[in-house]
């Protein structure tokens, strides 16, 4: 097993031997150059990482010392061009891009998008592919799918599938050489990464922090005969107003019996260790527990994702290495890691449900 | 063009009548719409039942449209999918309205999910050898290839990869544009942009062939605000719209179902889920959005407000409207 890193554009290649040193083996990054920022910005991405300059390479000649950097510490880079939809208009820009690339000679290429896939094979590009999350491959004859049409040499699976339904997937594709590619912290967005439709953009909130920081309301089906009372609302108006009428009527069975409260995510405040709120905003979620049920089931590489998050890598690169290297990591030993049990204890908190966790 | 109308299972396929019941609410008082309405978010599926037909009925009248076509079975969640009686009922249903049959698969199926899948498949292909299947999985589709080639298949809007544009769902708005280390005039970037997410991979001529080769016949898509730049050949696709209902999100993780096991509204779990979606809903508020958003279950809908005018008035060239009552959840 070993540990895949994003790297953005605030990684120096003194910081990346740095993440060597502390345990990473292979990285990924993404790169948008300076003629498709000035006609495009930075929400029509060709990597999924549109929210400004930390979170891509924009410069070739830094690029290409990054892959130099990598290579000669003995490790691998893959290149990420992993956008959902590529419309055809964007195509001679993402070609140059991959010519650039090509002379760089990285590892392999992260792609999502199926139409790109096949205009790469046009370009007579052979370097391997990483399915991408984006590619939303959740069961072996999708997967089966891809390679029977392109060289693909890794599985990026995606965030939303059980431990048990990996196995079962990986289960069905013993026969062809694949690796298998988890993300193990951070960034496990709250929608199905390849099902989300929305746009990320550095100018103003996301998507997905409008949906865990709005209020929910959680409320009981309308009673199948609302048209019936709505029509009675129009025609009888003052009549609705009595306690024996229909309308009063309505909304008692409607209400009862009451549906449960909404979700509550908070975490208590403690004093033990490190506050469970801060450690959520550092760690995001945490999938530490199941870094060995993983190993068991034949998952090679973990991706810690991470891109335009330099401050933490480091300290979270060390945290994955341990328990990565340890012959049998323990939930205790994980949430000594952590170093607060408030949010070890909220399960909500976890990347993945581990049973024996 | 031709009118389809979907309903995701059988018992809201039962209440078709009052699904297509139109009542005008602009003629309820405001205090008594509120006893019925509340502001509540979960009841924007309701309200968007009757607004929906007060466009929905001119068109059909102007254009002598009735529905052709049932659309039926589930796209976002596994745990929903109709079981293959359901599918039997359905299909006789559309029989006896006269009507054409489509088959809806879901999107990302896990491997148990894609055996259920195929066991509807047996049944529909036992039933009608040649129907049609929207598949939404890669994996389906392989499947249908391999073991239904007499199915006519239709690319679904899950596999169909356009932006959404929810975060500012009308394009008169302001983007949100982050304009950090960029020189070009945000109205020209912004022009660009609404260009580009117009565009959308089918066009790519390195992936087209393959698609007509591998016979998909038609492909999905939902109602954008920003549409969708279509050639002048259309692709040699039949092109569809679905109606009032447009998706902007999905998942495997749900609210509703964390009202009863919280860890689910962010985890998945192999336990089987209660379903507690059956009764109630949970939702969150989106209330910095001018058009209404509503998660139903795991998804989150987005209901087509005035950009959805060209889709009705001949502006927009298409083959078939997809007519959803209710959120097809």
């Amino acid at each position: 097993m070993f540990m895949n890193v994003g790297l953005g554009g605030l990684d120096t290649p003194d910081m990346i031997t740095e993440y060597i040193r502390r345990g990473a083996e292979e990285f990924f990054a993404g790169f948008i150059p300076r003629e498709w920022l000035e006609k495009y910005g930075w929400e029509v991405c060709p990597n999924r990482r549109p929210m400004g300059a930390p979170y891509n390479y924009s410069q070739a000649p830094v690029l290409r010392e990054v892959v130099q950097t990598v290579h000669e510490h003995g490790g691998r880079i893959n290149l990420a061009v992993n956008a959902h939809d590529n419309g055809s208009e964007r195509l001679a820009m993402l070609h140059d891009q991959f010519n650039l690339f090509e002379t760089m000679e990285p590892d392999g290429y992260i792609v999502a998008d199926p139409a790109l896939l096949f205009s790469m094979k046009a370009w007579g590009i052979e370097r391997p592919i990483h399915l991408s999350t984006g590619v939303g491959c959740f069961n072996s004859e999708s997967v089966r799918f891809f390679c029977d049409n392109f060289p693909i040499r890794r599985l990026i699976i995606p965030r939303k599938l059980t431990i048990r339904e990996m196995r079962l997937m990986m289960d069905g594709l013993s026969d062809l050489d694949l690796e298998y590619e988890v993300m193990i912290i951070g960034y496990r967005c709250f929608f199905n990464d390849e099902d989300c439709h929305s746009v990320h953009s550095a100018a103003r909130r996301n998507l997905c922090g409008d949906i865990i920081t709005a209020p929910f309301k959680v409320t009981n089906h309308l009673p199948k005969n609302w048209k019936e009372i709505a029509e009675r609302m129009r025609d009888k108006r003052t009549a609705e107003l009595h306690e024996d009428s229909p309308l009063n009527r309505f909304r008692q069975e409607w209400q009862l019996p009451p549906p449960p409260p909404p979700p509550d995510f908070s975490i208590p405040p403690s004093t033990e260790g490190l506050d469970g709120e801060l450690a959520r905003i550092v760690f995001q979620t945490c999938g530490l527990c199941a870094i060995k049920p993983m190993r068991d089931i034949g998952i090679q590489v973990l991706k810690v994702p991470l891109r335009g998050d330099e401050g933490i890598k480091s300290r979270i690169i060390t945290i994955v290495n341990t328990v990565m290297q340890h012959p049998n990591p323990t939930r205790e030993m994980c949430m000594e890691l952590i170093n607060s049990p408030e949010f070890c204890r909220a399960k909500y908190n976890c990347y993945y449900h581990v049973p024996e966790a | 063009m031709e009118l389809a109308i979907y309903f995701a299972n059988y018992e809201r396929l039962t209440e078709i009548d009052q699904a297509l019941h139109a009542v005008d609410l602009t003629e309820i008082p405001g205090y008594l719409s509120v006893a019925l309405f509340q502001l509540d978010p979960n009841l924007t599926d309701d309200v968007g039942n009757v607004t929906a037909l007060k466009w929905m009925n001119p068109l059909m009248a102007q254009q002598g449209l009735d529905f052709t076509r049932l659309y039926f079975g589930q796209e976002f969640c596994q745990n929903l999918t109709p079981p293959p009686e359901e599918v039997e009922m359905a299909y006789y249903f559309s029989r006896q309205q006269g009507w054409q049959f489509t088959y809806v698969t879901g999107g990302y199926l896990a491997e148990p999910s894609l055996e259920v899948t195929r066991r509807n498949l047996e049944k529909l292909a036992e039933l009608e050898p040649t129907a049609e299947v929207v598949f939404n999985d890669w994996g389906v589709f392989r499947m249908m290839r391999r073991d239904f080639p007499d199915f006519v298949p239709i690319m679904g809007r899950i596999l169909n990869k356009q932006t959404r544009l929810n975060l500012f769902t009308e394009t008169g708005d302001e983007l949100p544009i982050s304009r950090d280390s960029i020189n070009l005039d945000f109205e020209e970037l912004r022009r660009n942009q609404i260009e580009a997410y117009r565009d959308v991979n089918i066009s790519n001529p390195d992936y087209l062939p393959h698609l007509h080769a591998w016979g998909v016949r038609g492909i999905d898509m939902d109602i954008t605000p920003q549409g969708v730049e279509r050639p002048e050949d259309g692709w040699n696709l039949q092109l569809g719209f679905y109606y009032p209902w447009g998706f902007i999100a999905t998942a495997r993780n749900c609210p509703t179902a964390g009202t009863l096991d919280l860890t689910r509204m962010f985890i998945v779990k192999d336990k089987s889920c209660g379903k507690p979606c059956r009764k109630y809903n949970c939702s969150p508020n989106l209330l910095q959005f001018d058009t209404p958003l509503v998660m139903r279950g795991p998804t989150l809908f987005v209901f087509h407000a005035d950009y959805a005018a060209p889709y009705f008035n001949g502006q927009v060239k298409y083959e078939r409207l997809i007519y959803q009552p209710y959120i097809p959840l």
